[in-house]
């Protein structure tokens, strides 16, 4: 860089004045190496991530999925499902000695809502929930498991399928119930619930406007309707942020029937074909969101019988004879939102 | 095409003999007008692992300068400097005897020299960052217009405008001394 040689415009009485700065400490020979090695070593990390980098998929669901995996604070605990891997396990280990069973239930966990195993997904999620007593584990779950609904509706778009509404009822309902068990906690620790429930709000409604931008000839009024319900929940989680006090009568006031009714009501849902368990009863709880969750387990293998049976928004899925849901039914084989939750008599698992 | 223009070129492909030549030609010289600044040495030393710190981070995104390295470099330490003064009351602090170089000759000269140096970060003080900038760079790095006006990122007649109005304030600075 050039110096000035002819010193234009320098006053003379200022550089006067600046003279005692002049002279400085002497720089630190070791912080100089090892200032040096650091730079170097930084580089040599980014010419190796330059050569190694994996070229980024052109496929948009790739790319959502590696984002989601990637940003999903759930997604990035080290144990991805709790209790899952203890649940399977013993549901392998019994229905091996009932034949064949547990296996079914492994392979189911990758259906989609068209597929003839979705029920078993679903009454495994079910169980799971239902296990799970503690607010903060349900909350947890439950953004788990509309994760997974999410991830139902990116593989269904993917493949040009519709969407069945019930999975954006379920997707909804699951929403509604970790925003109940939420508003169950301590103030502080409600606060805190919210603001986790909202960065997974957050992050579902990008995703959602991202397939709609990059398929804007596949529109499907299911998608309309789960941004809706996105936003719906958003503007509730803001709420319950600002002021949760106001939020918990809302709740109350907004599913606190229908959360009576599920908790109390009971069901008795048989399972599939083929995936019948010793006891319809098994579903156990009537404790509150758990009820809406746990309830079903023991019987509700044809839906995601957990939190469908929970409190909520549930167009249409108020139990009229003694426990037959109304949610709609998308697809052949799909008996989504049929099983009831069981009342007290039906025991844990 | 020039050597800096080389080097440059070089460092965009990460070439480890290049970036150690970038940071042995001009790490000193960031070394020095942040050590001026602030007055500290592990400061300064924060300051220029921050600043070749970015630097790389601008190559990675594809970016850094052409040319002009050394205005490139002054540039991201300035703006880190200021942010630290943002972020933290502005600590004028003298430069301790045992900071200076064992070659000094005169110790007592140097401590004299020391109360002037703290004098003289007052002074810089009451200016903006900019002009701070301007004068260090020209007076103490010795630097024409041109390679100032690049290190700011600024037209050279704002360079010459920031100048003036900082040799205003440091002579009113004198006249205030002189005074009291």
């Amino acid at each position: 860089m050039k110096k000035d040689p002819q010193h234009e415009e320098i006053d003379p009485q200022i550089q006067q004045f600046l003279e005692p700065l002049k002279p400085f400490p002497l720089r630190d020979l070791k912080a100089y190496r090892r200032g040096r090695a650091v730079f170097l070593a930084e580089a040599r990390a980014l010419a190796y991530d330059k050569s190694h980098r994996l070229p980024v998929s052109t496929a948009l669901f790739l790319r959502l999925k590696k984002w989601m995996e990637l940003n999903n604070p759930i997604r990035q605990r080290k144990e991805r499902k709790p209790m899952f891997a203890t649940i399977m396990a013993i549901v392998l280990g019994i229905s091996l000695m009932m034949g064949g069973a547990g296996a079914t239930s492994y392979a189911a966990q990758d259906s989609l809502p068209t597929d003839i195993l979705y029920p078993v997904k679903t009454w495994t999620e079910n169980v799971r929930l239902s296990w799970t007593q503690n607010k903060d584990q349900q909350i947890d779950l439950l953004l788990a498991l509309n994760d997974r609904r999410l991830d139902e509706i990116l593989a269904l778009a993917e493949i040009r399928k519709p969407i069945p509404e019930a999975v954006a009822i379920q997707l909804q309902k699951q929403l509604s119930l970790a925003l109940k068990a939420a508003s169950e906690l301590e103030e502080g620790e409600m606060v805190k619930a919210m603001e986790k429930i909202q960065v997974n709000i957050r992050k579902q409604d990008q995703i959602m406007i991202m397939l709609h931008t990059n398929m804007p000839d596949h529109a499907d009024p299911v998608l309309a309707q789960i941004r809706e319900t996105i936003r719906e929940q958003n503007r509730l989680v803001e709420s319950g942020i600002d002021t949760p006090l106001n939020l918990q009568q809302q709740l109350k006031q907004r599913y606190g029937q229908e959360l009576e009714d599920a908790v109390n009501s009971q069901a008795d849902t048989p399972l599939p074909a083929g995936e019948q368990k010793g006891s319809d009863s098994e579903s156990g709880t009537d404790s509150g969101p758990n009820a809406g969750s746990g309830s079903e387990t023991g019987s509700g293998s044809e839906t995601g019988s957990g939190p469908n049976a929970g409190p909520g928004p549930e167009s249409g899925t108020k139990n009229e004879d003694g426990g037959e849901k109304t949610q709609t039914q998308e697809g052949p084989n799909y008996q989504y939102g049929q099983e009831d939750p069981p009342g007290p008599n039906h025991k844990s698992p | 095409m020039s050597i800096e223009q080389e080097l440059l070129q070089r460092a965009h492909d990460y070439e480890q003999s290049a970036l150690g030549e970038i940071y042995d030609t001009y790490s000193p010289g960031i070394y020095r007008y942040a050590v001026r600044l602030l007055g500290d040495q592990d400061l300064a030393e924060d300051c220029v692992a921050e600043t070749f710190s970015r630097f790389l981070a601008a190559l990675k995104k594809g970016k850094g300068p052409d040319r002009y390295l050394q205005s490139y470099l002054y540039r991201i330490a300035h703006n880190w400097i200021t942010d630290h003064f943002r972020s933290q009351p502005v600590v004028i602090q003298s430069l301790d005897q045992e900071m200076l170089s064992s070659d000094e000759p005169d110790l007592l000269e140097t401590v004299a020299i020391n109360d002037e140096g703290e004098i003289v970060r007052n002074a810089l003080a009451g200016l903006t960052a900019d002009q701070r900038q301007v004068i260090l760079l020209k007076y103490m790095e010795e630097l024409s217009n041109e390679a100032i006006a690049s290190a700011l990122g600024k037209p050279i007649g704002a360079v010459k405008a920031l100048q003036h109005r900082a040799i205003n304030s440091l002579k009113r600075f004198l006249v205030k001394e002189k005074v009291s």
